[in-house]
């Protein structure tokens, strides 16, 4: 082994553990697997019993989010590059301005979707999987990372709405019709976080299975994460 | 459109212009232009924050005094730059053409650089950048950056008003230190109001200079193709040691 790659190992150990005095905890998958409502649930369960909590979701900072919602909405074409470094740019804001200073402050921060997002989403656009994590690589990991996993179909089937140009890769020329070009790009994305979740030892909760029979599970581990990082007992 | 397109050999020439405020970079690419377009070249230029998706939206949180964290405007302006890649710089090194670029990712890493950011992370933003044929680094003092930057404010108007000329390029000091910045040294965007007097800015902007022309210094040593040229020399000078340059890049 080079003494470079034993660096970048050292490096990546050293992040594996934050330093930080809060926990961070947030929840991935495609629309439609029970992410968002589970975290709400967390919320609610975690403010219930005393704790300072802070939730901030993908594409929601004041300042970038216009900017990307009107792109998605002109159906502007960028390049993949570009449309990355946009999501990037909010998630940015967030993380200097919510994500930091509430994990220095010893809260629990929640959030519905992180990096992983970004490089499922991304590298289904094409990109490189390391630029992706450079890009990113100012944000710890997370203590927890909660896996909704769907399989393709019924994440397809449980989408309603036509699907918008960005979320169905329109941009990528996948297929001249969006339904078809959606279920491509979401089975490109579903399988990029399977690697991911393998790769980076996220939690998978089956996204399929009754919320009233996941979310107890869901409970336990953050039960104990709590338990450890804090020495209070929740469950 | 896509990944690794930055080592593809394209028919055009791409040159980038860089230096500090003041150096003289505007004047040069005027007359530059000029010169390359009465000798039968076309000629395209492509300017820092100018991109047709992203630059308007950039000026304009400038103008509304918005201040985004330093992650997010750095990551920005490179969103801002990858869209002028697509758009502008790789179409027409495609069709053939010379490519003058006033500033380039560079500008982004010294400013990063400035703000003591880490380094190893800005310098990674930027892989998909086609590599330039020629970097004209135009290098000054910084007691000449501060007395051409304070001469250009006495020339176009009151520090910190928001007249376009201000936030279109670095018109004033003050505009200068927060669009090159993003944010304001010292204090915290969170906070409300400026505490800063205009001979504290300019102490700052003085520091700020200082690292940003160490790191230009240190990313052009490792970089091939840099043409650094004497911006103190008059305008004159400056201009035909930059044609001989391209010239020779050109060949």
């Amino acid at each position: 082994m080079t003494s470079k790659t034993k660096t970048k190992k050292t490096r990546k150990a050293a992040k594996a553990k934050p330093n930080h005095k809060g926990l961070l905890i947030v929840v991935e998958g495609v629309d439609g697997s029970g992410k968002s409502t589970q975290l709400e649930m967390l919320q609610n369960w975690l403010n219930a019993n005393g704790f300072a909590t802070v939730k901030t979701e993908w594409t929601s900072s004041e300042t970038v989010r216009p900017l990307i919602k009107k792109i998605k909405k002109t159906e502007t074409i960028v390049s993949p590059e570009t449309f990355s470094l946009l999501g990037l740019a909010d998630f940015a804001e967030r993380y200097d301005k919510i994500i930091e200073p509430s994990l220095r402050a010893g809260k629990i921060v929640l959030c519905d979707r992180y990096i992983y997002t970004a490089y499922a989403r991304d590298t289904s656009r094409g990109l490189d999987l390391p630029w992706i994590e450079h890009l990113y690589s100012f944000a710890p990991k997370p203590d927890l990372a909660f896996y909704f996993h769907v399989k393709p179909e019924v994440a397809i089937s449980r989408k309603i709405n036509m699907p918008k140009f960005y979320e169905a890769g329109a941009d990528l020329n996948l297929h001249s019709n969006i339904k078809k070009s959606f279920c491509i790009f979401q089975k490109r994305i579903i399988n990029a976080y399977l690697g991911l979740a393998k790769k980076e030892g996220l939690t998978v909760v089956d996204g399929e299975t009754e919320i009233c029979v996941t979310f107890p599970k869901v409970q336990h581990i953050v039960a104990k994460a709590i338990q450890d990082k804090f020495k209070i007992k929740l469950l | 459109m896509s990944t690794n397109t930055k080592n593809k050999i394209r028919p055009g020439k791409l040159i980038v212009i860089e230096g500090i405020d003041g150096a003289g970079k505007t004047t040069v690419i005027r007359k530059l232009k000029k010169r390359l377009r009465s000798k039968g070249h076309k000629v395209v230029l492509s300017e820092w924050r100018e991109s047709l998706t992203i630059g308007g939206y950039l000026k304009q949180l400038g103008e509304e005094g918005i201040k985004l964290s330093p992650h997010a405007f750095s990551t920005l302006h490179a969103a801002d730059f990858a869209d002028r890649v697509m758009r502008e710089i790789t179409p027409a090194l495609d069709r053939g053409d010379i490519v003058i670029c006033d500033r380039y990712f560079y500008t982004e890493i010294v400013r990063d650089a400035g703000l003591h950011m880490d380094s190893k992370w800005s310098e990674g933003l930027f892989p998909f950048a086609p590599k330039p044929d020629l970097i004209v680094y135009i290098d000054i003092s910084l007691n000449t950056s501060l007395a051409r930057v304070r001469k250009r404010i006495k020339k176009n108007g009151k520090p910190g008003s928001l007249n376009k000329t201000l936030q279109n390029t670095t018109g004033s000091l003050i505009g200068s230190l927060d669009s090159t910045t993003g944010i304001m040294i010292n204090s915290k965007y969170t906070e409300d109001g400026d505490p800063m007097t205009d001979i504290e800015r300019e102490k700052i902007k003085f520091g700020f200079q200082l690292i940003t022309r160490k790191k230009y210094d240190e990313l052009f040593r490792k970089e091939k193709n840099v043409a650094r040229i004497d911006g103190e020399k008059g305008r004159n000078t400056v201009f035909s040691h930059s044609l001989a340059a391209i010239k020779n890049a050109l060949k």
